[in-house]
C-alpha cells in the first residue's frame, strides 16, 4: 500500500502543503453502476487534484437503499443492490490519490457532506447542481483528457486496486509460473441475466480459434479472461492456456490487479477496456461503437486516442480469427524485452501452471 | 423558542402530507419541508430523541421517490423547477437532521483500527465486535444502527480488504462504512460521521478498538458458546445459494465447510489434508451427505473432486454469497471463523473448531466438548481424534432419508 500516489502512475506535478482533498461523491440514486464510467470518473478526479495541487481524492459511494439505482438499472432493486454495490467498490480503490473510501447508506449524512463542502468551497466531484438535478451525462466524455494530455504530456494512470498489486505479482510468481500474461474480454452480455445491446457481443467462434492458434504459436502466452463469472462459456474451462479468475473465487479487484501487471489486453468496449485505456498496458479495443468517436474527440476509424501510447490501439469493425492474430502479433512486437526473452524459455515451473491450468473447475 | 414553534407548526401541517386532496397534500408536504429546513439544525432546545422521527419519515420516503427524480429530470419548465425546488429543500432538511443528531449523539461511530494484514481471524473478529463488543457500550443499546471508520495500517500485500468489507456491509447493525488509510483522512471526515464529543475524544486519544486484538475473554467465550445473529442473509444471494444447492448437489444434506486459509485467503493445503479424508469417510458411511467448501482453493491444488464434495466460490458465488451459504445449509463443520460463526449464530448444527490452537482460548475446563445449541458441537482443540470424533457423533445425529417424494424411498 502507498499513501502517496504511485510516482509511476501518476507522474506527480509539485504539491503545495495544502491539506485538502478533492472530494468525488457517487450518488448511485442517479448514477450508473458501471464499471468504465466509474474507472473513467476516477481518472477525471484525479486529474483534479493535480490541477489543483491536491495530495487527495475522498471518495463518497452512496447507496439509498430504499432507491438504490438509477431509471436506467431498473433491475438493481432494495433486495439486490448490496450485491451491485459490493461488486463494484474494487473500481474506487484503483484511484491513485485515494486517501479515502466512504461507503455511505443514509441521506442525512450525504446531504451533511454536499452541504458542507458547498459551503466550505472546497473542490468536489460532480458540481453540486449535478446532485441537486439528479443528471450525470454519460458517456464521460474524454475532453478534458485529452487536454490535460495537451498541456502535462501525460495523464494519471489508474493503478492496482489498493493492496492487490503485491498480491498479484505474488500469485502470478506462484500459481502461473510468471508466464506472460494477455488479459481478453469478448463482451458477452446475451449470457448475463440483464441483457443489454446484445449486437455489441463479440463474435465467440472468432475468439476461441484465436485463442487455439495462439496456443500453438505461443505456448508461452496464458490468457486471462475477466469478466462475471456468466459472462464466459464452459468450453474455456476446457483450454489449458485460459486462466479465469472469477472460476477460483477471485473478485473484480483480483482481476484488476493481474491486469495493471500483464502484458496486453485485448476486448470489446467495456468497464475493463477503460481500465486498459488509463494504464500502460499494451492493448486493442476491438469493434469501437462509431458513436462514441465525438466523445473521444476522435474519428471513426483512428487508431489511436491522442493521450494512447505506440502499442495501445483500436478497431472499428466486428474483429475475425485472423485479425485477432493480427492484432496480437502487433501488440507482442512491442513487448517488454524481459518478457519476450522469457517466452523463449518458459520458465522451470510452467510445467506446474501448465498442469494447473488443465485442472480448472 | 423558534424550534418549539416550528416543531407545533409541523406537528400541525404534519398530519396533512398524506390528505386526499393532491393540491392539500402537495401544499402540507411543501411546508413540512420549509419548515424542516428552517428548524434550528442544533443547540439546547433540541426535542427528545425521536420527535422528529415523523418528519424524518417523510423526507426520506421523499429522496426514495422515483416520481420526484423524474420530475427533477423532466422536460419541460415547471416540473423540473419544482423537483429541484423540493430537491434543494430536501438536502437542507436531510443536513439539519444529520446536524441535529451529531449535537445528541454519542457512541454511534467506531475507529477499528486494522493493524497488519485482513485475514481470517480479523475478520471473524469483526462480528465478533459488532456482537459482543460495541453492543456493550450503554449508549448503543437502543438497537439502532452504527458508522465503522476503519482505519488500515500501511501493509503491501493485502487481498482481503474487499472481503472486510463486504462482511461489514453484511452486519445488522452497521450503517456507513468508512475505510481510511491515514489519520489525516479521518480527521477530514470526522464532521461528518462523529458528534463533537465523539472528535474531541479522537483527536485527544486516538481511542480505536484494535480489531487483532480483541479481549481475550471475549474470543474464548466465543470460541466457547458461540454467538447469536448479527449478520443479514441477503435476498438475492439466498436465491443465487439455491440455484447453486438445487444444481450441484440435489436432493443431498449439504453441510458447509470452512477451512483455516493462507496468508492470501486460500484454503490451507494442510488443513486441506485434515478434512478431506473425514469427508470421504463420512460420505462412504453417509451417501446422502455432500460437502460445500467456502474458501476458494489456489490453482496449484484444484483438481477433479468427488461428488460429495463442491466449491462455492469456484462455481460463481460471491464471498457474500458464501456467507449467506453457510447461514441457509442443513449444518456446518469446520474452523470457528466468519462463516463458522455466521453458521453458529443462526443455529445450525455442526461442529465448530477454534480456528487456532492456544491463542488466548481456553479449552473448557475438563477437556469435553461443549454443546452451544441443540446439535451444536464446540470442538475445544484442533486435535484431528476429536473433531473426527465429533463429526461422527454429529453425522450419526442426522435424520435419515433416502430422497425425494417420488424416489421411492
Amino acid at each position: 500500500m502507498t499513501l502517496q500516489p504511485n510516482k509511476e502512475d501518476v507522474q506527480a506535478n509539485p504539491v503545495a502543503a495544502k491539506p485538502a482533498a478533492v472530494l468525488g461523491i457517487f450518488d448511485f440514486s442517479y448514477q450508473h453502476y458501471a464499471l468504465g464510467d466509474l474507472l473513467t470518473s476516477q481518472v477525471e478526479l484525479a486529474i483534479m487534484a493535480i490541477e489543483q495541487n491536491l495530495e487527495h481524492v475522498d471518495v463518497v459511494a452512496m447507496v439509498n437503499p430504499r432507491l438504490p439505482a438509477a431509471a436506467f438499472q431498473r433491475h438493481i432493486v432494495p433486495d439486490n443492490y448490496l450485491t451491485y454495490f459490493d461488486n463494484i467498490l474494487p473500481v474506487f480503490a484503483c484511484n491513485p490519490m485515494l486517501r479515502s473510501l466512504q461507503l455511505v447508506r443514509d441521506i442525512e449524512t450525504l446531504s451533511l457532506m454536499l452541504l458542507s463542502r458547498r459551503k466550505s468551497g472546497d473542490p468536489m466531484w460532480p458540481a453540486p447542481f449535478t446532485h441537486i438535478k439528479m443528471r450525470q451525462d454519460y458517456p464521460i466524455g474524454y475532453h478534458r483528457f485529452n487536454a490535460f494530455h495537451a498541456r502535462h504530456g501525460y495523464l494519471p494512470q489508474l493503478c492496482a486496486p489498493r493492496h492487490y498489486q503485491d498480491w498479484a505479482r505474488g500469485f502470478h510468481e506462484r500459481e502461473l509460473a510468471a508466464r506472460s500474461l494477455a488479459v481478453i474480454n469478448p463482451r458477452q452480455s446475451s449470457l448475463t441475466s440483464n441483457l443489454a445491446a446484445t449486437y455489441r457481443d463479440a463474435p465467440l467462434e472468432s475468439w476461441h480459434g484465436f485463442i487455439d492458434t495462439v496456443a500453438v504459436r505461443r505456448p508461452d502466452v496464458l490468457f486471462v479472461m475477466v469478466g462475471g463469472y456468466r459472462e464466459w462459456e464452459h468450453s474455456l474451462l476446457r483450454r489449458s492456456n485460459v486462466f479465469i479468475p472469477r472460476a477460483f473465487g477471485l473478485s473484480l479487484a483480483h482481476e484488476l490487479a493481474l491486469m495493471k501487471i500483464a502484458d496486453l489486453f485485448m476486448g470489446t468496449p467495456s468497464g475493463f477496456s477503460a481500465f486498459a485505456t488509463f494504464t500502460n498496458i499494451a492493448y486493442a479495443i476491438l469493434n469501437m461503437e462509431h458513436r462514441f468517436a465525438e466523445y473521444g474527440e476522435i474519428s471513426p476509424g483512428d487508431r489511436r486516442y491522442p493521450f494512447a501510447h505506440a502499442n495501445q490501439v483500436l478497431t472499428w469493425h466486428r474483429e475475425t480469427t485472423d485479425e485477432l492474430l493480427s492484432v496480437f502479433e502487433e501488440l507482442c512486437t512491442h513487448l517488454r524485452p524481459n518478457r519476450a526473452a522469457k517466452s523463449d524459455n518458459p520458465s522451470a515451473g510452467s510445467a506446474h501452471a501448465d498442469d494447473a491450468m488443465a485442472r480448472q473447475p | 423558542m423558534i424550534g418549539r414553534t416550528v416543531d407545533r407548526l409541523l406537528a400541525l401541517v404534519e398530519r396533512h402530507t398524506k390528505h386526499r386532496n393532491r393540491a392539500v397534500r402537495r401544499t402540507a408536504q411543501l411546508t413540512v419541508l420549509a419548515l424542516s429546513v428552517v428548524r434550528p439544525p442544533e443547540g439546547a432546545q433540541t426535542p427528545a430523541d425521536g420527535a422528529h422521527e415523523p418528519q424524518a419519515q417523510f423526507v426520506d420516503r421523499l429522496f426514495a421517490s422515483t416520481r420526484l427524480r423524474d420530475y427533477v429530470r423532466g422536460r419541460g419548465f415547471v416540473r423540473p423547477l419544482l423537483g429541484l425546488g423540493v430537491r434543494t429543500l430536501l438536502l437542507q432538511a436531510a443536513a439539519n437532521a444529520k446536524s441535529r443528531k451529531l449535537a445528541q449523539s454519542d457512541r454511534r461511530a467506531f475507529v477499528l483500527r486494522v493493524n497488519g494484514p485482513v485475514e481470517q481471524a480479523l475478520m471473524r473478529n469483526l462480528l465478533v465486535w459488532h456482537n459482543h463488543v460495541f453492543s456493550t457500550y450503554p449508549s448503543c443499546s437502543d438497537g439502532r444502527c452504527v458508522d465503522l471508520m476503519i482505519l488500515l495500517a500501511q501493509e503491501e500485500n493485502d487481498a482481503r480488504l474487499f472481503d472486510l468489507i463486504s462482511i461489514a456491509l453484511m452486519l445488522d447493525r452497521v450503517r456507513n462504512v468508512a475505510v481510511f488509510w491515514d489519520e489525516e483522512g479521518i480527521e477530514a471526515a470526522a464532521p461528518m460521521f462523529m458528534s463533537g464529543a465523539e472528535q474531541a475524544r479522537w483527536r485527544e486519544t486516538r481511542d480505536a478498538e484494535d480489531l487483532r486484538r480483541l479481549p481475550a475473554e471475549i474470543i474464548d467465550e466465543v470460541t466457547r458458546r458461540g454467538t447469536s445473529g448479527g449478520i443479514k442473509l441477503l435476498v438475492d444471494s439466498r436465491g443465487r445459494v439455491q440455484d447453486f444447492f438445487k444444481a450441484a448437489l440435489p436432493e443431498k444434506f449439504i453441510i458447509a465447510v470452512s477451512l483455516r486459509e493462507d496468508r492470501d485467503g486460500a484454503a490451507d493445503p494442510g488443513d486441506l489434508g485434515l478434512w478431506l479424508p473425514l469427508f470421504d469417510a463420512a460420505a462412504a458411511r453417509h451417501p446422502n451427505v455432500a460437502f460445500v467448501v467456502l474458501n476458494r482453493l489456489a490453482p496449484s491444488h484444484w483438481r477433479v473432486w468427488p461428488s460429495h464434495i463442491r466449491f462455492a466460490r469456484h462455481q460463481g458465488l460471491s464471498m457474500q454469497d458464501t456467507l449467506c451459504l453457510a447461514l441457509v445449509a442443513d449444518g456446518y463443520v469446520g474452523a470457528l471463523d466468519i462463516f463458522g460463526l455466521a453458521a453458529n449464530a443462526v443455529a445450525r448444527p455442526g461442529v465448530y473448531v477454534p480456528l487456532m490452537d492456544g491463542g488466548g482460548q481456553r479449552a473448557p475446563p475438563d477437556g469435553s466438548e461443549q454443546d452451544s445449541a441443540p446439535a451444536q458441537i464446540m470442538v475445544a482443540s484442533r486435535d484431528r481424534a476429536r473433531i473426527e470424533a465429533a463429526l461422527g457423533r454429529f453425522l450419526a445425529g442426522l435424520p435419515r432419508f433416502s430422497g425425494g417424494a417420488l424416489r421411492g424411498g
